[in-house]
């Protein structure tokens, strides 16, 4: 550990810790844009000026390591004064975009000019240099050039992480510009999301996030992604029971600042075509009925069926605590030695990457979580594939499923059709509308969100990740 | 832990520089407690001025006895009492209990703090020492369910009686409601028959009525309710039953930037809307350490004066209405419309001004001000004549007011009483006198003092009052009105010009984050209060950094003055308490907030 002394305060920091993350662990917080934890130092935007004593000049903290004896003077008159000029200048060719800038109310500039500005501009309007303002990047990615400060995060992301160096610096002197060669749309950067919420100020801004809602309306979640094994730290943006934007959330050890761009995504999965409320078979289509029909129907069919008769199938969607119950039903109420959550196959996959950064080939959150949980067949009882060959042999009265991807990610999805029309009581839970559901299920539980729960999942690494509740249920649904 | 601010800014400045532990120790207060109850103490601040004394919860009674009656310290008055919930603050225990005491002889002020338990929280109280805490502990009950052990009535104050929960608590949704399936009898434990004209016999054999005076009725002004117990046309007994226009004020202005709450003041005092609006923007001040400009202050004085004018006219005329003298009700609305017209000519409306600013205030007066503001000044003497021609030495006038609703004046100490209420009753105590802010100590007025304590001597006393008040208005338009700004040119504060927003991205990111963050306080609290038309009227505000208020009290004048009806009452004929309300000057919107 080294010790050093910030505007009076000792600190005692790891070697190899630049001054600005020691300044933070006495509760200092140094003004920056192209630092960034995750990335390379730079110290091009001169935000993060200190003074150290027995220097000649004022330096940029986050390019210095912390040594022994180290004396730094955040608050000295002209360490202010320099970043109160630096603001200055970032800010001389910067366009009046506030009103309709997605980054209002989370921009750097804007917070800094409060916190460490204060000045009158003298900069007259009309001689501010223009640049293109609505460049189209792709899919996920706008670029107002106009807006943009230099600050490289952006460059150095896709040099460093993603590795696709999509963005590049263009001309120079005060046309310098960020963009893409001949402002090509940017392809084959799954991870290009993450530009976005690195960006300090809105030059680069999520086309599907774009205009959608001001920032500081919308409530925060800490949850964690769940569309693969990895289980990236998310934080859910949300108003009113809509969710708006996922974006990471840090964490040291599993996605440091980033998540993938299917994640991103997926929060869309969770509002789309939602079974509303619990669904009843009669005759040749599903109709909607009370959660007392429903159960009772279950209860009694799955009673009268005996033990040997049922078949519970868990899912690597739900959670530790729902699977937990449905071991217990399983085991302990029913009884049924026709037990197993392995469900497509996934578990095998669990660990392995499917790209060299985040993503990992198993796309269900929770598989090593009923792998801890023990959910697989007791005594020699049969595995998924065995209870399909016990539906196909029609000894399967009652099938319970607790999840839907038994119908969605297998390959054999013919085999299972022909299984599942063999047995005489199907139940699923499922969350939203999948093919096949009217016409193999006599029971459908309208199952609760991802974000509409609370509970936890076991990442890969076999870490317990807790995701929050982000909002209420708003349909029939339930928490099963 | 004290800050030790820096140079103190001119008389402009209503606060005073903290003191640091030395000259802490040479307070009379300090000295004086930590001698008597050393073991009591847990902690002792002073921010921007406010000494505050954090002491144990089981030793308040003690403390507050040695407060009252120390010879150095001879705090008569509790002026305000109010609950804390800290829990978004990270503080255990969770709940505090805030005391602000005054004393009208050292003219020295005390906060104290007492922590109280979470799960119970509970604290003796203070209603045998002062009567101010009656109301204000059932209110700190209501909002926070603390309970005050001896304390005679305590029960819901402000919210009804089917009301379930403690709303100030922050673990209270703001949107949770509850409906009231039925009247309730203002007297605890009254069976509902008796809701209305009820007649039953007393223990002397004698027939009683109970009749309720409001909520709806043309002379309680603002819905105010009293179930009284008749004996013919005395009131034998009665319940004072308020919080008809409760509006969460509290609660909505945690959910609002500092100057969305401006507003919100307005409708406190709504007959002096401007004098809340300072109040308030004083407060933001005192915290923030904002330098007022003199521009400013020039115009907040005159236009305070004038909403005191136009309170006293209101007053006035509506109590005379309600005697029967219709005549100078108008005599009164007259001037009001004249000053009525400045105020729209200044901002663009009347009643709810929304005038004041944390700096300043929110645009500057017209070109004509001084002659529109001399000639409504001068149109105003004329009127306050003819009624007091007409009403002063009136016989009925005299026999309906004279000796009517007596209040001693150890009682309106007692009470918590302060302005023209507690002035009639020999409390020589006015806030722009005693505690000059606004430039008051630089100009020549009286405060008028009577000793009767009766229904004449409260008319009276605001009659004199406005007179000098003209006084002030005359002296200020007089000096001429300051050049400079009407705002202090601090951007922490105040919203940069219009055309700076939309020529420069600094401007415009200033009034970005000023409209859609609010300010950026420090953390801390103060306590800061201006002579109101009714009196002391003080705002209580805890900042948390944010940019919306942690939390905010109101100490309203009329709250503490109602407080005493039902003692004043007791035995008045029911004609006397028309008469007696009206010089109380009940306004609904500070009474229940």
């Amino acid at each position: 550990m080294v010790n050093l002394t910030i505007d009076g305060k000792t600190v005692a920091a790891p070697k190899g810790t630049n001054v600005l993350e020691a300044a933070k662990l006495v509760g200092i917080r140094v003004p920056n844009f192209c630092y960034h934890q995750d990335l390379s130092w730079e110290g091009s935007c001169r935000m993060c000026l200190v003074a150290i004593e027995g220097r000649p000049k004022l330096v940029p903290s986050c390019c210095e390591e912390v040594k022994d004896g180290m004396i730094v003077q955040f608050e000295r008159p002209d360490a202010r004064e320099a970043r109160k000029s630096q603001l200055e200048f970032l800010l001389v060719n910067h366009p009046l975009d506030c009103p309709i800038c997605d980054q209002a109310g989370e921009c750097k500039l804007q917070d800094y000019y409060m916190e460490h500005g204060g000045y009158d501009s003298k900069m007259p309007r009309d001689l501010k240099v223009h640049k293109r303002k609505v460049v189209d990047l792709g899919e996920r990615i706008v670029l107002d050039k106009e807006r943009c400060v230099l600050c490289s995060r952006c460059v150095r992301f896709c040099r460093e992480v993603s590795g696709s160096h999509a963005l590049q610096f263009f001309t120079r002197g005060v046309t310098t510009e960020i963009g893409t060669e001949n402002n090509q749309p940017i392809t084959g950067d799954d991870y290009i999301g993450n530009v976005v919420d690195i960006c300090p100020v809105g030059a680069l801004t999520s086309k599907d996030f774009r205009f959608k809602q001001r920032v500081w309306f919308l409530k925060s979640a800490e949850s964690v992604c769940n569309s693969c094994s990895t289980g990236c730290n998310i934080r859910v943006d949300h108003k009113d029971g809509v969710t708006y934007r996922y974006v990471p959330r840090r964490n040291e050890d599993v996605n440091k600042s980033w998540m993938c761009d299917y994640g991103r995504d997926s929060y869309r999965r969770e509002t789309e075509d939602r079974v509303p409320a619990p669904m009843v078979r009669e005759g040749a289509a599903l109709r909607e009925a009370t959660w007392e029909e429903a159960l009772d129907l279950v209860a009694s069919r799955t009673q009268a069926a005996g033990p040997d008769a049922v078949a519970i199938v868990g899912s690597p969607r739900q959670t530790n605590e729902t699977s937990w119950i449905t071991r217990r039903y399983a085991r302990d109420v029913v009884r049924t030695p026709h037990f197993d959550a392995r469900v497509d196959g996934s578990h095998t996959k669990t660990a392995l990457l499917a790209d060299n950064l985040l993503r990992r080939q198993d796309p269900h959150p929770n598989n090593a979580g009923l792998a801890a949980l023990g959910m697989i067949p007791q005594g020699g009882g049969p595995d998924v594939g065995g209870i399909l060959d016990a539906c196909m042999a029609g000894k399967v009265k009652v099938l319970h499923l607790l999840g839907t991807e038994i119908l969605t990610h297998r390959h054999d999805t013919a085999r299972v059709h022909d299984a599942l029309k063999k047995v005489p009581f199907v139940v699923l839970h499922a969350h939203h509308n999948v093919p096949g559901l009217d016409e193999l299920a006599h029971v459908v539980f309208a199952d609760a969100g991802h974000l509409e729960q609370q509970g936890t999942y076991v990442n890969a690494l076999g870490r317990v990740q807790r995701a929050q509740l982000a909002y209420l249920i708003r349909t029939g649904a339930l928490v099963m | 832990m004290s800050t030790v601010d820096a140079t103190l800014p001119g008389s402009s400045i209503f606060w005073g520089p903290g003191k640091d532990a030395n000259e802490l120790e040479a307070v009379p207060t300090v000295r004086a407690l930590k001698s008597e109850h050393p073991h009591a103490i847990l902690g002792i601040t002073d921010f921007r001025g406010d000494l505050s004394v954090t002491i144990r919860p089981d030793d308040l009674l003690l403390v507050a006895q040695t407060l009252k009656i120390h010879p150095e310290l001879q705090y008569d008055m509790l002026v305000d009492l109010c609950g804390m919930d800290d829990l978004l603050l990270g503080r255990t225990p969770r709940f505090r209990c805030i005391y602000h005491f005054y004393s009208t002889t050292q003219k020295h002020r005390v906060r104290l703090e007492v922590p109280l338990d979470d799960a119970k929280p509970s604290v003796d109280s203070l209603t045998p020492l002062w009567k101010s805490a009656n109301w204000a502990e059932r209110e700190a009950y209501d909002m926070f369910g603390f309970d005050f052990v001896n304390h005679p009535d305590l029960r819901r104050i402000l919210t009804h009686e089917e009301f379930v929960g403690f709303p100030l608590r922050k673990d209270y949704p703001a949107d949770r409601r509850h409906m009231l399936s039925r009247t309730y009898s203002a007297f605890p434990g009254l069976p509902a028959e008796h809701e209305g004209r009820q007649v039953v016999l007393g223990q002397d054999g004698l027939e009683r009525v109970y009749v309720n005076i409001g909520p709806s009725h043309p002379a309680t002004h603002g819905t105010l309710r009293v179930q009284a117990l008749l004996d013919g046309e005395r009131i034998a007994d009665s319940r004072t039953e308020i919080g008809y226009l409760h509006r969460c004020f509290e609660k909505m202005c945690e959910t609002h930037t500092y100057t969305q709450v401006f507003p919100f003041t307005d409708r406190l005092n709504y007959i002096s809307a401007f004098n809340n609006n300072v109040a308030w923007a004083m407060t933001v001040e005192k915290l923030m350490q904002v330098e007022v400009p003199s521009r400013a202050i020039w115009i907040r004085t005159i236009l305070m004066e004038f909403n005191r004018i136009m309170d006293h006219l209101v007053c006035i005329g509506t109590n005379l209405v309600d005697m029967g003298a219709l005549t100078n009700f108008w005599y009164f609305f007259s001037p009001r419309e004249k000053i009525y017209e400045l105020i729209e000519a200044c901002c663009g409306a009347r009643l709810t001004v929304s005038y004041g600013r944390v700096g300043g205030v929110a645009q500057d007066v017209p070109e004509n001000f001084i002659e529109h503001a001399r000639a409504t000044a001068n149109a105003i003497p004329e009127f306050i004549e003819y009624v007091h021609q007409l009403a002063t030495k009136n016989v009925i006038f005299q026999q309906r007011t004279r000796g009517v609703g007596v209040v001693t004046r150890e009682n309106a100490i007692s009470w918590g009483w302060t302005g023209p209420v507690g002035r009639a009753s020999g409390l020589n105590y006015d806030v722009r006198r005693a505690h000059p802010y606004g430039g008051y100590e630089t100009l020549d007025f009286d405060v008028p003092v009577r000793t009767e304590g009766d229904t004449f001597s409260r008319y009276m006393v605001r009659m004199e009052e406005m007179r000098q008040s003209l006084r002030i208005i005359h002296q200020m338009l007089d000096r001429g009105i300051p050049e400079g700004p009407h705002i202090v040119d601090d951007y922490r504060v105040a919203l940069p010009e219009k055309n700076s927003v939309y020529t420069n991205i600094e401007a415009l990111m200033n009034h970005f984050k000023l409209i859609m963050h609010g300010f950026s306080p420090p953390v801390g609290e103060v306590y800061s209060y201006i002579e109101s038309a009714n009196g002391e009227q003080g705002f209580y505000l805890v900042s948390d950094g944010t940019g919306k208020p942690y939390r905010l009290h109101n100490r309203a004048p009329s709250f503490y003055t109602f407080a005493a009806n039902d003692e004043m009452l007791r035995g008045q004929m029911v004609a006397d308490f028309v008469a007696i309300l009206g010089t109380l000057n009940i306004i609904a919107g500070e009474l229940d907030r």
